[in-house]
């Protein structure tokens, strides 16, 4: 169990580490923008 | 271009190429993060004994949606959540279902109900945050049947938090008689 708790700890910290380089990367706001903005797609083949 | 439906060629026509390829990159980094967490709970949720881990995976991904006003992904990480509880409910209705499971989550547990009420306020938390009323109320649901479970000695901090957050959820649904019978 200790060993399962500790794959899944060292997963979701390098998963934190991924979204903080994105945000960093890209800035918080495109990134707000991109997923905000729902019917993307659709609203551009309006 | 042999490749491209008549949709994509709509909206190729329509939008900045520019955008469209920004997407392209960054979309499939934001999916995999999502998806990450997504089965780090699905792999968790009956597990009583990693239940910390489970919230705060959950946590987390509630509040990057909540960060980013993502409304769509929202409802669906609440709907997960939402699904695993009902998932947990049904375990203890047949005990077959409980015994081949490692560690299982028990709703006569006072810890793992303290921890299943626990996410569940950060989540309630989270849905009025978002304007979410619908998962709002069904959180409170939720909520209402972890209560019952509990002894009446720890209930008094649960209540109180519950009946504010149920006022909020009346007072914007319009229904003012309950609203001001929640307070």
């Amino acid at each position: 169990m200790q060993l399962l708790e500790s794959v899944f700890k060292h997963l979701m910290k390098e998963n934190n580490k991924l979204i903080n380089e994105i945000e960093a990367e890209e800035g918080a706001e495109k990134i707000t923008a991109m997923l905000k903005d729902e019917s993307f797609c659709e609203d551009k083949r309006a | 271009m042999g490749e491209c439906s008549a949709n994509d060629l709509v909206l190729l026509a329509n939008c900045d190429i520019d955008e469209l390829e920004e997407r392209e990159r960054i979309m499939p980094r934001l999916t995999f993060f999502m998806d990450t967490y997504k089965i780090i709970l699905d792999t968790l949720r009956q597990n009583s004994r990693l239940l910390d881990l489970y919230n705060s995976a959950a946590q987390k991904l509630l509040a990057f949606c909540c960060k980013h006003k993502c409304a769509k992904e929202f409802r669906r990480v609440s709907g997960t959540l939402h699904i695993h509880f009902e998932k947990i409910c049904e375990a203890q209705k047949i005990p077959d279902m409980n015994a081949k499971i490692p560690y299982p989550v028990l709703l006569e547990d006072e810890e793992s109900t303290t921890r299943l009420l626990d996410m569940r306020h950060i989540q309630l938390e989270h849905s009025l945050k978002m304007e979410e009323w619908q998962d709002a109320y069904r959180t409170s649901e939720v909520i209402y049947t972890l209560i019952n479970l509990k002894k009446e000695r720890d209930i008094k901090g649960y209540l109180e938090s519950f009946f504010q957050h149920l006022a909020e959820i009346f007072w914007k649904s319009g229904n003012i008689l309950f609203h001001t019978y929640a307070l």
